[in-house]
């Protein structure tokens, strides 16, 4: 299935989601949306369709926009054939149009991945210095990190597993759980080993992932 | 070796001699490299890295004191000269009266530091001081092993 996420085209601009960042600014600049790399479909509507329902429900053709390329969509109808950037000229268009975002799972993935990358380099740009774990932790960047919350806990765990390091009260602030016994604090590689265990258990790891 | 990832962090080492002796690693810290703790390789840190009691006083001056006379065998002394059979480290604190690195004395006169997850120096005194670390204010001694 795919994930939906709605906001306004406002919203979309100043959103912190760099993929929708790059849909706004090409469609704003009128430029051809690369839908196939980045989302599945964009509806455009003042009234927005419920969450999780299908564009091709929609009985308003003047405000619905369809990429036919999208895979899910495949075999059935939809409205309008129209590009997005000849509906953004439409006088319903405004900064407070709703705009529905459907993306596959594999596409929230990679953008929750690369937003991680992101913040976890800038974090350690700034904090790999620090002596102090309590002050790598208090980091913005850091607190970023936990505030995208339990679908970023295999990202972590899966760094852990590449790269053991401090990752370990970000797991405890998201999950509200702590697996590292007293005598394994401090000792970075068995700390992650912990987390690394309890990941799988809980599911949020791979069985078969190597430990 | 210079590091220019050092150098920006810590700008007095552009005006004072040092030299990179390690690779970065992220699994042990200041502590456990000043304090020569071979068997224990790792984190030191009041609450969120190893500890060897629970502390009293979060990572305060008087924590670090206590814990380092009490496990680690060092006394307070009242300056960084060399003295001859004696091993010394010294306390960085900053402007908040908050300990943030330790470094320790070579045979030398010179100091050795593991810069967080970056790598080991040999470098002077006063070149970790600064912004992120504060100032070496404090300093113990023990026996030289």
């Amino acid at each position: 299935m795919p994930a939906t996420s709605r906001v306004t085209l406002r919203e979309l601009n100043s959103s912190w989601d760099p993929a929708y960042k790059e849909a706004f600014s090409k469609a704003a600049k009128y430029r051809a949306l690369d839908s196939r790399r980045v989302y599945s479909v964009i509806s455009l509507h003042d009234e927005p369709h419920l969450e999780g329902q299908a564009p091709e429900k929609c009985s308003d053709e003047a405000k619905c926009w369809r990429d036919t390329s999208d895979p899910i969509a495949e075999g059935k109808s939809f409205c309008g054939s129209r590009e997005l950037h000849d509906w953004l000229k439409e006088p319903f268009m405004s900064s407070e149009s709703s705009v529905i975002v459907w993306k596959s799972e594999s596409e929230k993935q990679q953008v929750l991945e690369e937003r991680f990358r992101e913040l976890s380099e800038k974090w350690r740009d700034e904090t790999g210095a620090f002596s102090s774990a309590t002050k790598k932790v208090m980091n913005f960047h850091y607190l970023r990190i936990v505030g995208m919350g339990m679908p970023v806990v295999p990202v972590i765990l899966r760094e852990l597993q590449r790269r053991p390091s401090h990752w370990f009260q970000a797991l405890t602030f998201i999950t509200g759980e702590d697996p590292v016994k007293p005598e394994e604090k401090g000792d970075i590689s068995r700390m992650a080993e912990a987390w690394i265990r309890l990941g799988k258990q809980r599911g949020w790891l791979d069985e078969e992932s190597k430990t | 070796m210079k590091s220019p990832r050092l150098e920006r962090d810590f700008p007095n080492l552009r005006s004072t001699a040092y030299e990179v002796k390690s690779e970065e690693d992220e699994e042990y810290n200041c502590i456990a490299w000043a304090a020569n703790v071979k068997n224990r390789m790792i984190w030191w840190w009041p609450n969120t890295g190893y500890w060897p009691r629970e502390p009293e006083n979060d990572a305060s001056v008087q924590e670090f004191m206590e814990v380092l006379r009490a496990f680690l065998g060092y006394e307070v002394c009242a300056t960084s000269d060399l003295e001859k059979g004696c091993e010394k480290v010294a306390l960085y604190v900053d402007h908040d009266g908050e300990p943030q690195h330790m470094a320790r004395q070579l045979p030398s006169g010179r100091w050795t530091s593991k810069c967080g997850d970056l790598e080991d120096i040999e470098h002077e005194l006063s070149g970790l001081e600064g912004d992120l670390y504060g100032k070496a204010t404090m300093f113990l001694k023990r026996k030289a092993s």
